[in-house]
């Protein structure tokens, strides 16, 4: 009976990390897992261990997963897609309670380096907040600002500016 | 100093092309009413030895000529060239005084050159042509190598002794250059020759200041991670940690006396001021707001201290004394002001507007705000900082992909480029050499 619950939690938790797998920019069948760290014959104690499902291997969490929020020239506060983006990578870092993250505060070209500086750490500041906010807990979350320095597309124009006013999840561990 | 009056609302209330233009037309006038031009030429030296290797005269020819464009580039001084036509109107073999004074030189340098294997040695004199007296006499000799310097002290002799103007071409600048792919910090004389990198990490370095002494430079990395302060002795090369708090470390500014850092840390949450000493002990907070508090620039005697905040929503300049009280708005015109830098004399205050067509222009206003131009009309502009002198400033312009660095005197009207790696930004004007 106890392991049919087992088994049927199992599945759950399978499923629903698949469908936010789907939910992110790339499938996480992408990411390299890297097999050498299994030896050619698997020792046994391994195979005791209580977490059986083959979730922390297969469906290692990624950082292309972990959805991009986007700012508004000279801001820093949050627009109603920054919080729908905010909330998915809140649920993402839930289901990963061994995942920590560090949010990157980005700024596009415009304005000198010290200001952009300042205002991309205010930016991965009110990313870090909201995710706070969701019950994430703080020690798992760390912020840097690279400023203007780290530009993704490199046009002068509003459409590459756009994408560069950004704050950034990447994994520190897990 | 005379200089014309502008009104400040007449220019504002124009058109951003109109303003630049207008800003072109006043600062004109300007520099016809405000400066005398000593008009001056610099006569090929010539060899005092009997024979000259074609090397050693082409030397000597290079050391005249950085001294013409030295002098040309001073707000003060015009070069006036050689014309050979003239030569043979007047049936000359060479120039005589009495010709360069037909071509309206009011000044000139004449000199002579010995060189060796290992050392250049000039004598030279200033003329003044309409009294047809010597001004001066003297002679320089140094190193071969070093043969730009032994020009720069020529003109600097020029200007000082023709019109008493402080010092400023035997100073260097500290930049920002992405020309290897990643920014690293260099350092290149005024008028950007003799380049060479100060950092070689291949991560994150910005905002390069010099100290008051021009021995050291103080830059923020990201080579330990975060945006922390470093510093690097010119001589040695010896880079040292100087301030390494949480959050960022950064647009750091040296006090004149070089007993002081005003330095941007978000330890706090956020943004704020804060007064350092020499090993990055914090002795005071000097700001205390929501906003964002960045690019602090001392006055002389570091009375008062010049930043942004963009405590009202957007950055504005403002002053403040060094205890972070009596705090004054400075910029009132424009949506976003920012990087003021104060003149080495307290006069006036260089910083970075934001047109309404969206580009971004360097402006210069007296501290009391009056005399508003805007010195800068192509390109998106970026951090100017002051010479010595605190008549001419040093900024980098960037259009479309190429970013070079420009160095101008303050009211616009002479500017040179001095890279040309199409990667440069962040300069910071050193202080003379004592």
């Amino acid at each position: 009976m106890f392991s049919r619950v087992l088994a049927i939690l199992g599945i759950i938790a399978l499923a629903s990390i698949l469908v936010v797998a789907g939910c992110g920019k790339k499938p996480a069948i992408e990411e390299k897992i890297e097999p050498p760290t299994q030896p050619e014959t698997p020792p046994t104690d391994t195979i005791t261990e209580p977490k059986l499902p083959d979730e922390g291997t297969v469906e290692r969490l990624t950082e292309d997963q972990f959805r991009i929020v986007y700012f508004d020239f000279d801001k820093y506060n949050l627009r109603p897609d920054a919080r729908t983006a905010l909330e998915f990578n809140a649920r993402l870092l839930k289901k990963n309670p061994d995942v920590n993250v560090l949010i990157e505060g980005h700024c596009d070209e415009r304005g000198t380096v010290e200001y952009n500086l300042a205002l991309g750490e205010k930016r991965a500041k009110s990313a870090m907040d909201y995710i706070k906010s969701l019950g994430i807990d703080a020690s798992r979350l760390r912020i840097i600002s690279y400023g203007k320095e780290r530009p993704v597309a490199l046009g002068h124009d509003e459409a590459s500016w756009a994408k560069n006013r950004r704050a950034k999840f990447t994994i520190t561990s897990q | 100093m005379r200089i014309l009056f502008v009104t400040l609302t007449a220019l504002f209330c124009l058109t951003a092309q109109v303003l630049a233009q207008t800003a072109a037309d006043v600062t004109i006038k300007l520099h016809r009413s405000g400066f005398d031009q000593y008009r001056t030429s610099v006569e090929d030296f010539k060899a005092s030895q009997f024979v000259s290797s074609p090397e050693e005269v082409s030397l000597a020819l290079e050391i005249a000529q950085i001294v013409r464009n030295d002098l040309d580039f001073h707000i003060a001084f015009k070069n006036i060239p050689m014309d050979s036509s003239l030569l043979t109107i007047l049936e000359l073999d060479e120039m005589t005084k009495l010709a360069w004074k037909h071509l309206g030189a009011e000044y000139l340098v004449t000199g002579e050159y010995e060189i060796t294997d290992d050392e250049i040695s000039v004598k030279y004199t200033i003329w003044d042509l309409n009294r047809m007296m010597e001004v001066m006499s003297d002679g320089f000799r140094t190193a071969r190598r070093n043969y730009r310097a032994l020009a720069h002290s020529i003109s600097d002799d020029v200007i000082r002794r023709v019109a008493g103007y402080a010092p400023i071409f035997n100073t260097r600048i500290v930049y920002v250059s992405a020309k290897t792919g990643n920014k690293e910090v260099y350092v290149c004389d005024y008028d950007g020759a003799e380049s060479y990198p100060l950092t070689a990490n291949g991560s994150i370095n910005i905002s390069p200041v010099w100290d008051a002494e021009g021995k050291a430079v103080y830059y923020t990395s990201f080579k330990d991670g975060t945006p922390e302060l470093f510093r690097v002795d010119l001589s040695g090369g010896k880079h040292t940690k100087v301030a390494s708090f949480d959050g960022i470390n950064s647009s750091a500014a040296i006090s004149p006396n070089n007993d002081e850092i005003c330095l941007t840390l978000t330890k706090d949450g956020n943004a704020e001021l804060y007064l350092l000493d020499m090993s990055g002990k914090i002795r005071r907070r000097l700001t205390r707001t929501r906003a964002i508090e960045s690019s602090p620039s001392f006055g002389p005697g570091a009375q008062v201290i010049a930043f942004s905040s963009d405590r009202t929503g957007s950055p504005q300049v403002y002053l403040m004394d060094r205890e972070g009280l009596n705090v004054r708005r400075v910029t009132y015109e424009g949506r976003y002001n920012d990087s003021p830098a104060l003149s080495p004399d307290g006069t006036k205050i260089a910083f970075v507007t934001r047109t309404p067509r969206g580009n971004f222009d360097i402006c210069v206003v007296d501290v009391d705000g009056e005399n508003f131009r805007v010195i800068t009309n192509t390109g998106s502009n970026e951090n100017p900082h002051w010479a010595p002198d605190s008549y001419h400033l040093v900024y980098s312009t960037r259009r479309g992909n190429v970013s070079d660095l420009y160095i101008s005197d303050f009211l616009g009207l002479n500017k040179r480029r001095i890279t040309n790696d199409t990667k440069s930004s962040n300069p910071y004007w050193g202080p003379a050499l004592k």
